[in-house]
């Protein structure tokens, strides 16, 4: 009889939680339902659309033609701008990563020796990267003229003659990974981050065994930063294959011999100055492709030199 | 919070108003152009006229740089909302007739009483307003290429003015007595002469061609084509009678000849207005004939004007195209900027040969249209231009020879040319 | 011991110092030639011009609408703004919050988003936009700041979860709804990661340059960053004039940075480690 009775509250007492919990789950929904209705509208269709794009020849004035898959072979078989926005994309990347990332985690090593005047260096380290590319852009527009620019004059302080900077092929893509130093910054800000979580008991039982500061940045700090590292690294392969902004205001053509010709530039060449939107969507699917490839790769090869702590 | 949602509420309602159009009973043309500010001046002084004539229609002038124009068409018509009329120039006139985002004019030509198309100089008709045999704009001016020279300088030099017997040999050679170190430090600081600003010319004049005659093949590998090139990137690298891309980077080649550090400079007759009338103050200057190479050639283009295919109101747009190529607007426009009109009516009635500014010899403009080629009216014209133009930058760079760059110039066109119908 | 100390001490002091030097250096060009008479633009050897031509800055001013293009940029990034905040926080909310079935795929798919290049959809979303008659307006600008950004979400989402819960049993206990408690209890408490998305949020709409480029083609719509482009093209030589309009459009992000500045470092701390 009492065990009935129990059994009937607690199924009850079950009827009643369940109900509780659908009104939850509504909720939720509810709460959500903005981003979802984004997702769909603004990722996920889009994404579909553009994939169908990707097999026609389409200039959004005439009907669409369908055509298979024509661009994609076009680009891997015979479009040279193609091999020549990846080159562009991937030497501008190994210029400008390694010494980024050094020149970053070296300035947030620095900074967080807590000496005095941190902070007003912090700012004016990180200042450069917050600035709007076009201004910022006109800026070094300015101070890369070959004749009077500026740069060329304070190197003929250091006896370095004159560099033709955006004009020649072999020196517009080094005046831009000048210019992405001139922002490391950024990744500056997110290192002493990284910095500021790790321990300092770890330092100072060291400094106990008698380690000096080398080989307490070896041991200690770079494997305990590693995630950050792997983080930076990541987001810094992303950012190369996305830079637009400076490439379009400094070469919109490309630049000579089209040495500046940024994967994104050419994307953009092709889908809003030639209208062939066909063959610009699939330019975009085999970026998200490489970007994609990339990522899962050094995710991968990352367990191999990324410590987590928590990986105990 | 109740803050921030007013705030945003207020904030979508202006920018609501931000787009929506004037409310008025007119009917609104927007009009697309470039030009400096005189030129502005001249076309909006235009517009208010027109505004006078008819008053049942606003018209509304957006200036965009020149090099931006076609840029600007293509996204708004891909974006549905391009402007109504627009000044095209022959350079991408062809890319933009083929996407058909011109309005045919055949017929608006053909009944309208009003306006006289055999007024026009042919040339520029089937050059820029014609694609396919069919009238997609109407020629506004013609933009020839001939050889301004620094006066003062040759009389320095003793050397005879550049004439009509004049060819590739005499030129070189005159250009080497111009060119040198005026100050004695070591470096050049007068040249002889500057590059032609359409490499095209070059080729044209040495009896070659950038495309076959069925415009179906790149022909630069031929080497009437690339001889051409050569010698013109020698005159930078070889011979040094020209300045290179450091010093024109800079300043450009423009201002070297208004400094008065430049003996020739080629260009077409709106540089006598619209840059030496107030940068030249030091010497005399006068127009020439281009040298003869094999055969004589120049460029040739010019603007238009095009009714936008996907305007609201097309008829309206034609009165202002008309308008706009009329001969109250070329007469003014040679007066004042010194451009070519495309009438010919105009052009013989003196307006522009009866001026009495420098250059003396501008006829010189008028007799060189004989001999100007336009550009091959291909619809990949813009992006084969770019193509071309990028490898080229290395060989006037010095950095490739010319016989290089066509043959590896020239697989990349021929493949544009296959995928572009 | 102490001598390796000072030693680095003294070398970190002195590459900060030269760092910081050539950090500014350009900045410092950039006044110094927006302050300069056209003819001493070329002479990289005066640093401060003289006599200073403010007159620069008005010219520069008068030639473009800049008040037309400063008030279309803010109204275009305060829009996405306030309804990054509103969107963001409610899902960030939903995910942190509330259980509902395949809330976790939910999220995973979320992040996923993060890796998807924009150039992907900007094509698609342009013919969307055209469609519906909306190119050259602000609604492609604005309007996708009302669905929520998967960043934002995020940090928020990592945000709320540190909250603690029993604010908001108490309210519940008091008859309080999901939606009051968002709003009245979690929010409130949320005001440093809501100061950093909206300081964040301000920034990358300031700064955007390539949707007004696509979607805005009528001059007076232009935003500060559409302007100076254009303002290079068209007086692409006047270098002094170009420098002072330059400066201006830097200036308000230079103050908000000054200003705020440990929200822009709080944000990207949040998200580079958790990641």
């Amino acid at each position: 009889m009492k065990l009935e009775s129990s059994q009937k509250t607690k199924k009850k007492a079950d009827a009643r939680y369940s109900n509780l919990a659908k009104k939850e789950a509504l909720q939720g929904y509810i709460f959500i339902t903005p981003w979802v209705a984004g997702f769909i509208a603004f990722a996920l269709f889009p994404m579909i659309f553009s994939f169908l794009i990707s097999l026609t020849k389409w200039d959004m004035i005439k009907p669409a033609q369908f055509i298979g898959f024509e661009n994609y072979s076009r680009i891997f078989t015979e479009d040279f701008r193609f091999r020549q926005a990846l080159w562009v994309t991937a030497r501008y990347a190994a210029l400008s990563l390694p010494l980024g990332m050094a020149g970053s985690l070296i300035l947030a090593v620095m900074l967080n020796m807590n000496l005095r005047g941190t902070r007003l260096f912090r700012t004016i380290f990180y200042m450069p990267a917050i600035l709007p590319s076009v201004a910022v852009t006109m800026l070094w527009l300015w101070i890369l003229k070959p004749r009077d620019g500026v740069l060329n004059y304070l190197l003929g302080f250091l006896h370095i003659s004159p560099k033709p900077w955006i004009s020649d092929p072999n020196w517009a893509l080094p005046s831009f990974v000048i210019m992405s130093l001139w922002g490391i910054g950024g990744g500056m800000i997110i290192y002493l981050a990284g910095l500021q979580s790790i321990p300092q008991e770890l330092y100072e039982a060291a400094e106990i065994d008698g380690a000096g500061a080398w080989v307490k940045f070896r041991r200690i700090t770079l494997p305990m930063i590693s995630p950050t590292i792997l983080f930076n690294l990541v987001m810094g392969i992303i950012g190369s294959f996305q830079v637009f902004t400076a490439s379009f205001v400094m070469t919109p053509n490309g630049g000579p011999g089209y040495s500046t010709l940024f994967y994104v530039l050419y994307l953009y060449q092709k889908a809003f100055r030639y209208l062939q939107m066909g063959y610009a969507s699939a330019l975009a699917w085999i970026l998200f492709v490489i970007i994609l490839g990339l990522t899962l790769m050094i995710l991968r090869t990352s367990n191999r030199w990324v410590y987590y702590e928590s990986a105990e | 919070m109740r803050a921030a949602v007013t705030a945003v509420i207020i904030l979508i309602l202006l920018s609501a108003v931000g787009c929506s159009s004037r409310k008025d009973d007119r009917i609104n043309l927007i009009i697309t152009a470039w030009g400096n500010e005189r030129e502005e001046k001249t076309l909006r002084s235009l517009i208010a006229e027109f505004a006078k004539t008819h008053p049942k229609i606003r018209v509304e002038l957006q200036m965009i740089p020149h090099a931006r124009v076609f840029d600007k068409l293509m996204i708004s018509t891909a974006g549905g909302r391009p402007p109504d009329v627009s000044r095209v120039s022959s350079l991408w006139f062809h890319t933009c007739a083929e996407k058909e985002l011109f309005e045919r004019l055949d017929n608006y030509v053909n009944s309208d009483k009003t306006f006289d198309i055999d007024d026009f100089y042919q040339e520029a008709v089937v050059g820029w307003g014609k694609h396919s045999g069919r009238l997609y704009a109407i020629p506004t001016d013609i933009d020839v290429y001939a050889m301004y020279f620094n006066r003062t300088m040759f009389d320095k030099a003793g050397i005879p003015y550049p004439d009509w017997s004049w060819d590739w040999k005499d030129y070189l050679s005159a250009a080497k007595k111009l060119t040198k170190d005026t100050n004695g430090d070591g470096k050049i600081d007068q040249w002889g002469t500057s590059l032609d600003q359409f490499w095209q010319s070059y080729i044209y004049q040495n009896g070659g061609s950038i495309l076959s005659p069925d415009l179906k093949k790149c022909t630069l590998n031929e080497p009437r084509a690339w001889q051409a090139l050569q010698w013109m990137c020698d005159l930078i690298n070889r011979e040094k009678v020209a300045p290179g891309a450091e010093e024109t980077a800079q300043i450009g080649t423009r201002k070297l000849f208004t400094a008065g550090r430049l003996g020739m400079f080629i260009s077409g007759s709106w540089d006598a207005e619209l840059n030496f009338k107030d940068q030249i103050k030091n010497f005399e200057y006068d127009a020439a004939p281009l040298p003869k190479g094999k055969i004589r050639a120049t460029f040739i283009g010019g603007g238009a004007y095009a009714i936008l295919s996907r305007s609201k109101h097309k008829q309206e747009a034609w009165e202002l195209v008309k308008w706009m190529t009329g001969k109250e607007y070329q007469s003014r426009a040679a007066i004042d900027s010194q451009i070519i009109p495309s009438r010919k009516s105009v052009a013989k009635s003196g307006a522009f040969l009866k001026l009495k500014k420098p250059p003396k010899n501008r006829a010189v403009f008028l007799e060189m249209i004989k001999y100007g080629r336009t550009l091959p009216p291909v619809a990949c014209a813009q992006e084969m231009n770019e193509v071309i133009s990028a490898e080229l930058a290395l060989a006037i760079l010095g950095k490739e020879s010319t016989k290089t760059a066509c043959e590896k110039v020239t697989p990349k066109v021929n493949q544009l040319l296959k995928y572009s119908e | 011991m102490k001598k390796q100390k000072t030693f680095w001490k003294i070398a970190a002091y002195t590459s900060m110092i030269i760092g910081a030097g050539i950090v500014l250096t350009p900045v410092a060009w950039l006044i110094s030639t927006s302050l300069k008479d056209a003819s001493q633009v070329f002479d990289p050897a005066v640093w401060i011009p003289k006599p200073p031509r403010f007159d620069n800055y008005t010219k520069a001013l008068s030639v473009m609408p800049f008040a037309k293009y400063l008030i279309n940029t803010c109204v275009i990034t305060f829009s996405c703004m306030a309804l990054t905040i509103i969107s963001s926080s409610l899902a960030a909310f939903g995910f942190a919050r509330m259980r509902f079935p395949g809330r976790n795929i939910l999220f995973v798919i979320l992040l996923s988003t993060l890796m998807l290049p924009a150039q992907v959809t900007m094509i698609p979303i342009f013919k969307i936009w055209s469609g519906l008659g909306l190119y050259d307006t602000f609604v492609p600008l604005i309007a996708p700041s009302a669905f929520g950004s998967a960043f934002y979400i995020f940090l928020l989402r990592q945000y709320f979860l540190t909250i603690p819960k029993e604010m908001d049993e108490a309210a519940r206990i008091d008859g309080a709804g999901t939606f009051t408690i968002w709003r009245r209890i979690v929010m409130p408490q949320a005001k440093p990661a809501l100061a950093t998305i909206a300081v964040l949020s301000f920034m990358s709409h300031w700064n955007d340059f390539l949707s007004p480029l696509i979607y805005l083609s009528d001059p007076g719509k232009r935003t500060l960053a559409l302007a100076l482009w254009a303002f290079q093209g068209q007086y692409s030589t006047d270098w002094n004039l170009l420098m002072a309009a330059s400066t201006v459009v830097m200036l308000p992000l230079l103050l908000l940075f000054f200003f705020a500045q440990r929200y822009f470092v709080q944000g990207v701390a949040l998200s580079g480690l958790k990641s």
